[in-house]
């Protein structure tokens, strides 16, 4: 099973993985002003673009995989460009402004989940003051997803064990299926989890966890 | 003596009317190690979940003399420790900490308490220094010593395992027994893993139909070919005389 490819370089060690939280979450909040207010020409774009590659080598992120990770965005981003020209003038410029934008914004934010650990960004949360119950939904989240990931891969092993050559449409339709089981199954699980928690004292009101 | 548990004319069916436990009648003492084994289906689960005050059916279910009820069911589920049959479901936090401090925060007691209270249960599962790591990157047997560590941690009055060998290989199998030999707590330990109950428990209940069909010592009950095979159980291995082990 692959285990840790949602934040999988934040426990390495550098400057930046041991930056104080809050600075780190306000010079990150800085940048990504920055790049939503200042015109982007493409003296500023490549500073922006030296900048970040320069501290994702600070932080030991290999460069292949931020690639890999901003390529995520591109098809939406495309697609709000092929729209563009339909309200704008100047559309060029505009579609260039916003695909840079977009460009440096995706890579600060890749650099900030890549360097601050899961964890860590949930207790900052709640001393920010998000409601304890967001906090809570998120962390599960994250602890389930992992395990959700796993029980959908073995749906689709055991699929593909029993239909080895069958083509790509049924392939989709299988996968639809498996996900509306994996619903089924995840509502069950968490009637579970839900016993675990009252076991341990938990109740609705969301006394102190 | 008063019980630390006892059972009497419990019965519960479930919301649509299938009956899990009929009439289900036993008494366990403190200090006792107890197996409870039986065909699927058999109301296993049931009773551990009734007991941990999760499900309330009729009869009566009593905690060291005091009867269970809807009322103060959050009491009583300090005294029970459950540990479910898969760790995923009662593992829920980001980190093995957060986890095994969870219960002793829901109790109220404060930051040096609870940090006591992991530390410790920690130790007994032989997990120290795991406060940081997350769930999802543990072992089967890592992750079944931290779910027991995470009832231990409210200090319970009873440590109840439900199928407790699932999952693990001959090694964790192997580590989890000699952990639970060495707890000085009340256990109930239920499952199919009869060997696991030999060796741990000095006695066993057969439980099928929802009721108690057998209680007595693991090797006397679990040696009666007879009575195994009527209950959609066989007579272990290590129990079988020569001959019949040559089939």
């Amino acid at each position: 099973m692959r285990h840790s490819f949602l934040d999988k370089y934040s426990d390495l060690d550098s400057p930046l993985h041991r930056m104080d939280l809050r600075l780190k979450l306000g010079a990150f909040l800085a940048l990504l002003i920055v790049f939503a207010a200042v015109p982007m020409y493409w003296e500023v774009v490549v500073a922006a673009l030296i900048l970040l590659t320069g501290l994702f080598l600070l932080a030991g992120i290999p460069l292949q995989y931020v690639a890999r990770r901003a390529l995520v965005i591109l098809p939406f981003l495309l697609f709000i460009i092929v729209f563009i020209p339909l309200f704008q003038e100047q559309t060029w410029l505009v579609a260039w402004h916003t695909f840079a934008r977009a460009v440096c914004s995706v890579l600060t934010l890749i650099l900030f989940v890549s360097t601050t650990r899961f964890v860590v960004l949930l207790q900052m949360l709640d001393e920010l003051g998000m409601p304890r119950m967001i906090v809570q939904v998120l962390s599960f989240i994250y602890r389930f997803f992992f395990v959700l990931i796993g029980e959908l891969e073995r749906m689709e092993l055991a699929s593909r064990a029993r239909a080895p050559r069958r083509g790509k449409m049924y392939y989709y339709k299988a996968l639809s299926r498996m996900l509306g089981m994996l619903i089924i199954r995840s509502y069950e699980r968490s009637e579970r989890v839900y016993q675990a928690m009252q076991l341990r004292g938990y109740d609705s009101e969301g006394t102190d966890a | 003596m008063t019980a630390l548990i006892e059972f009497e004319h419990y019965r519960y069916r479930y919301p649509d009317g299938t009956p899990a436990l009929n009439d289900l009648s036993f008494r366990i003492q403190k200090g006792e190690q107890v197996g409870i084994v039986g065909p699927n289906g058999a109301g296993k689960t049931t009773a551990l979940l009734a007991l941990s005050g999760l499900l309330f059916g009729e009869g009566a279910i009593r905690i060291e003399g005091e009867t269970l009820e809807r009322r103060n069911g959050k009491h009583f589920r300090q005294s029970v420790g459950l540990v479910f049959q898969n760790p995923d479901d009662q593992l829920f936090m980001p980190t093995v900490y957060e986890d095994v401090a969870f219960g002793p925060q829901n109790l109220g007691w404060d930051k040096g308490r609870v940090d006591e209270a992991v530390k410790a249960a920690l130790q007994a599962v032989e997990l120290e220094g795991y406060q940081e790591k997350s769930s999802h990157h543990l072992s089967s047997g890592e992750k079944k010593r931290v779910a027991i560590a995470t009832v231990l941690s409210m200090q319970p009055r009873v440590l109840i395992l439900d199928e407790p060998s699932t999952n693990l290989d001959p090694h964790a199998r192997r580590q989890l027994i000699n952990l639970i030999e060495s707890m000085d707590i009340t256990t109930i330990i239920a499952g199919h893993d009869l060997e696991l109950i030999l060796e741990l428990c000095d006695r066993a209940l057969i439980m099928a139909g929802g009721r108690a069909v057998g209680d007595g010592s693991p090797r006397s009950l679990f040696r009666d070919r007879f009575l195994m095979e009527k209950h959609l159980l066989e007579v272990p291995y290590s129990l079988r005389s020569r001959t019949e082990q040559a089939y």
